[in-house]
């Protein structure tokens, strides 16, 4: 077989192989549901924060505020849910940068990748304030955050499944929030947890 | 440089047959998430649940069968039909259908199921009682012979004369049947894990008829016993589809809004509301008095539960039955949203400083809290009895006559006639039955007794109008159901509640 006559037949295998990908119908990956942001899920649960945690009636306010914190991809997947309403009162989506932007209207906050230094103004600035702090960040009830999301498949140290997060529950009575039956009943409860010394990251 | 070109391409090709694979996987199979209760039966005499009752319609036929589409009743496991002059019905049946193990259909199997269904533990012999017997005919024709005329007769046979096929369930017995039914149906069951994944085929000797086969070959139903885990699965793609009906209204604007979901919904017959205990069934109530029960129609807040628990996707009702039901009547006595009205009723009644009282519900937990909080605004202290998701267990209890106060929800088994709820609720020897009065119940005969739809619209409206003047029940809402699902999947929920899995497509 001549060398032209051989490329031809290269490139008609060539063809052959590339034929079903370019016949058979598109499923892109990236558009599987099956690959769906993790930030998508954080959004929806802290969506049900909203629905399912009571906030004092002395912290009403027009709107619902939940500031995002070093979490700009969850910041996006909220983004959209920004002006619906929510219990009757209109959500509005922030993403904080400063520890002193927090203000009354703001009943959520969510943490994400934050210096210890932030963390620790952050939670100087709440202080007691009726304000749902939550992270996906491990050791962040035990430096006194409130809701801490697990993984899902995980199992506790007693071997058994653990639930869907931890909650701080001494700190969310502090902040005089109360937590849905529907919501306590997805977590593995935790009370009086002394909080670690925030100096030390 | 031909030998890279040559290997990008079966880069390329493996690519693509991973991607194919992924996709035929999808377009084999539909994942639904069926609800949070696990069902102890799919036998629909035995759990009433909508859940084991549209799985039903999925794995079993009826002799007649409802459009979707126009809502008309057509023949199903029957050919044809006939009312005859004295309000019996022959029915002509299909010929070579058999059960998905083999056993055909029959007159015989009519008749046994209509035996079955009558017996008293069943849950829908209430609403086979006006049926005397079916005669077999043949192995293909029998009549349905009425105590009198049915108005809703053919509505009947489509919805609650479920067919069972005699020699399996005399071998597996009730408790067997309800592990692993056998029907006719466009579905075959094929394994059930537990009652929390069950998982179906598509039946390949179907006969056909109105539902026709089912276009996707696989089918497996999932209970996840929490909302937000039900909504991370249908967006993380684990679950294709949510049941209609199992989607919670507060979760609607987030589903709205998320990339790979649609929402889609529809009125429906389904009724909100709260029985109160005027017989006392459950003991010495406050609930016998009459002004007791104004003064709680008074106290509860329903445009609000309209606005926020469900969201918006319900319309609120005066009547205690739906405005798609047959001889609705919206003329009724209205109890606007009156605390200070409702304190005083309760003062005339000898309860200034309100009372103690269990309150039980099934569902939508966020308007159970906010009635609630209406009765603490009241002075009516409700100890909240929550069994969520849990409606065998509540039900029975309920018609055991054990419970003071109750919010619940009825979909009245698809049949568009207020004869079905009302019937149902307050026909005194009902066990559902909470509180009627002798004109009710006479009125009640006096509907059921004709097939006239002018004869009947009067009754019926008069008696949802003395309902309300005695405030039986506390109306709510008429809802619309809400279908979430993937957003490519060929799904559309039904009016009757009754989700048709086997029309489900995949583009």
């Amino acid at each position: 077989m001549s060398i032209a006559n051989r490329k031809i037949v290269k490139l008609l295998f060539c063809l052959i192989l590339i034929l079903p990908w370019i016949t058979m119908p598109r499923v892109s990956l990236s558009a599987d549901p099956k690959n769906a942001p993790q930030q998508k899920i954080t959004a929806l649960y802290l969506y049900n924060f909203l629905l399912f945690v009571d906030w004092p009636e002395d912290a009403a306010s027009d709107t619902l505020k939940i500031a995002i914190c070093g979490a700009p991809q969850v910041y996006e997947a909220l983004k959209p849910m920004a002006g619906k309403t929510i219990k009757g009162k209109k959500l509005v989506v922030f993403s904080l940068t400063r520890p002193d932007e927090l203000d009354d209207c703001c009943k959520v906050l969510f943490v994400g990748d934050t210096e210890p230094q932030v963390l620790r103004e952050l939670f100087k600035e709440i202080n007691g304030k009726p304000i749902l702090t939550v992270s996906d960040k491990a050791g962040f009830v035990r430096l006194g955050g409130m809701v801490f999301f697990n993984d899902p498949g995980g199992l506790r140290k007693d071997g058994k499944k653990q639930k869907r997060f931890i909650i701080n529950l001494s700190a969310v009575r502090k902040s005089r929030l109360k937590i849905r039956s529907r919501l306590l009943r997805m977590s593995d409860i935790v009370y009086d947890l002394e909080p670690v010394n925030l100096e030390i990251p | 440089m031909i030998r890279f070109f040559l290997a990008f391409c079966i880069l390329l090709s493996c690519l693509g047959a991973s991607v194919d694979a992924l996709s035929q996987t999808k377009k084999d199979t539909l994942v639904v998430c069926l609800g949070k209760a696990q069902p102890k039966s799919l036998d629909p005499a035995v759990s009433n649940t909508r859940q084991v009752l549209t799985l039903y319609h999925n794995w079993g036929d009826t002799l007649l069968y409802r459009d979707p589409v126009t809502g008309k009743i057509v023949p199903g496991l029957a050919e044809s039909y006939k009312i005859l002059d004295n309000g019996d019905m022959e029915l002509a049946l299909r010929k070579g259908v058999r059960f998905h193990n083999g056993e055909p259909f029959n007159g015989a199997a009519v008749k046994f199921s209509l035996d079955l269904l009558k017996k008293s533990e069943s849950r829908v012999s209430r609403y086979l009682m006006g049926i005397k017997d079916v005669v077999v005919l043949d192995d293909h024709r029998v009549r349905i012979e009425v105590v009198k005329p049915i108005p809703t007769l053919s509505q009947l046979l489509a919805n609650v004369l479920f067919i069972y096929p005699p020699g399996y369930y005399q071998k597996v017995g009730k408790k067997g049947f309800g592990r692993h039914p056998v029907g006719t149906g466009p579905y075959r069951l094929v394994s059930n894990e537990g009652f929390t994944e069950m998982n179906f085929e598509r039946n390949y000797r179907y006969f056909g008829g109105p539902k026709g086969i089912a276009k996707i070959p696989k089918l497996k139903i999932r209970i996840i016993k929490e909302t937000i885990p039900q909504m991370e699965a249908l967006i993380s793609g684990e679950v294709d589809l949510m049941r209609s009906g199992c989607v919670n209204p507060e979760q609607a604007p987030f589903l709205k809004q998320a990339d790979q979901v649609k929402i889609l919904s529809t009125d429906i017959l389904r009724v909100y509301f709260m029985v109160m205990d005027a017989q006392g069934r459950s003991g010495e109530t406050p609930f016998k008095d009459k002004k007791v029960r104004q003064a709680v129609n008074h106290a509860i807040n329903r445009k609000k539960i309209i606005r926020e628990a469900f969201n918006g996707f319900a319309v609120s009702s005066d009547s205690v039955v739906s405005p798609l039901h047959f001889g609705y009547e919206n003329r009724v006595t209205r109890y606007p949203y009156d605390p200070d009205k409702a304190r005083k009723l309760l003062a005339e009644a000898g309860y200034p400083t309100g009372f103690d009282t269990d309150y039980y519900a099934v569902n939508n937990e966020s308007a159970a809290e906010s009635i609630l909080e209406d009765l603490k605004a009241v002075g009516i202290r409700a100890k909240p009895k929550w069994m969520m998701g849990k409606w065998d267990q509540l039900y029975q209890q309920f018609l055991k006559g054990k419970i003071p106060l109750v919010f619940l929800t009825w979909g009245s088994y698809s049949i568009f006639d207020a004869g079905a709820l009302l019937n149902h609720f307050f026909m005194a020897d009902s066990r559902a039955c909470y509180g009627t009065t002798p004109e009710i119940n006479c009125l009640l005969e006096q509907a059921n007794g004709s097939s006239e739809p002018e004869e009947r619209v009067k009754p019926l409206s008069r008696v949802q109008k003395r309902i309300s003047e005695e405030a039986f029940w506390v109306p709510i809402c008429s809802v619309e159901v809400i279908c979430a699902m993937h957003k490519d999947l060929q799904f559309q929920p039904a009016m009757d509640e009754i989700d048709r899995y086997f029309l489900a497509s995949w583009p």
